[in-house]
């Protein structure tokens, strides 16, 4: 064996580690959720701002006004509509993504041989899912959930759906998303049990949009974070002074 | 005991221990992570490739060319063995220095 020339065994420990900070560098990849995240923060506002003001406008008589916030809610809702296509969203989200990883590059974990064999699951989870809040804001709208309410109710069906997602799709998600979950359930309890941590009169709506919106932007900040930790490691464990140029 | 010279090789060796912690990699993650030059990667997943060790998945991202590379069953078995190749001569190595222990 030529050891000389090519490897010195005493090196090859920290080879080992390799594949363990790659999966949590590529698992911890959190910039095409946070990009979606703001897509979905930016289609929020501009659905309810010109819905707020287009009522306002309607109410005071001003119709070149409601004219216009109408116009935004058209345009508001064809953007909605675009960016829940997958094959138009998804598209740009990943165009973005790659943008901003720029010289970084592309790297992805197998997704698990569950999600393919049992695809149903995922549509009826999200079925489910998606019947709870409806059914919830329902409730909310004909007044049987105290709107101060709203998000601990809602905890009971987004805490273990957000589980039951992260789990589904491990191990190309980190258990650091877990975060996410737990931190809408601490809200919630907080909430139950009286603690001043809700928003009143115009600001109402941040009480879903910050345990929604919020908690999930920090968790994928920390996952970003933490992906710079990872690849820092990543690139020591794979950082070389290279002997051959010719690729022998 | 002959130790396979394609996966031994120090570049190689990196290139496919990454590759077998993730399902694909792409050309440019591989350029960024390992800090070799186009040229010399290239030749590296070409060496690879003839091997049978490696996938390669060529597609366009728009107008752009993305090359991505998998680890194939052959090479994840080549590794392998390399490291127990390598566990084995590291333990006669060590025997052979201190016969006593």
């Amino acid at each position: 064996m030529d050891t000389g020339q090519n490897q010195k065994l005493t090196d090859t420990e920290k080879l080992r580690e390799i594949p363990t900070w790659v999966r949590k560098y590529a698992q911890n990849r959190t910039i095409p959720f946070l990009v979606s995240m703001a897509i979905f923060l930016l289609l929020f506002a501009a659905i309810s701002i010109p819905s707020y003001l287009g009522g306002r406008a309607y109410l005071s008589g001003n119709m070149p006004a409601l004219g216009i916030c109408i116009f935004s809610l058209v345009i508001a809702c064809v953007a909605l509509f675009f960016f829940s296509v997958p094959k138009w969203g998804g598209k740009l989200i990943e165009k973005i993504s790659r943008r901003l990883y720029g010289d970084e590059g592309v790297t992805t974990l197998p997704p698990p041989a569950r999600i393919k064999k049992y695809r149903w699951v995922g549509g009826v989870a999200g079925l489910v899912f998606a019947s709870c809040v409806v059914g919830s804001v329902q409730l909310g709208m004909l007044g049987f959930i105290p709107i101060e309410y709203m998000q601990p109710v809602s905890a009971l069906y987004v805490v273990p759906f957000l589980v039951f997602l992260i789990i589904w799709q491990r191990p190309m998600i980190s258990l650091l998303s877990l975060l996410w979950p737990i931190l809408y359930a601490l809200h919630a309890i907080l909430v139950v049990m009286g603690v001043p941590i809700q928003f009143s009169g115009k600001w109402t709506s941040l009480n879903m949009l910050i345990p929604v919106a919020g908690y999930g932007i920090l968790c994928g900040l920390l996952g970003h974070l933490y992906s710079r930790y990872a690849l820092k490691k990543l690139k020591e464990a794979a950082n070389f002074k290279e002997v051959a140029t010719d690729g022998d | 005991m002959e130790i396979d010279r394609i996966v031994h090789e120090p570049a190689r060796l990196r290139i496919m221990m990454l590759l077998s912690g993730v399902d694909e990699a792409d050309f440019n993650f591989l350029l960024a992570t390992l800090s070799l030059s186009r040229g010399n990667l290239s030749r590296h997943m070409e060496k690879l490739e003839l091997a049978g060790y490696i996938k390669v998945n060529k597609t366009f991202k728009g107008k752009i060319p993305n090359t991505t590379y998998q680890l194939a069953k052959k090479g994840n078995k080549a590794l392998i063995q390399y490291w127990e190749e390598l566990d084995i001569l590291r333990r006669t190595g060590r025997n052979a220095a201190n016969p006593k222990t």
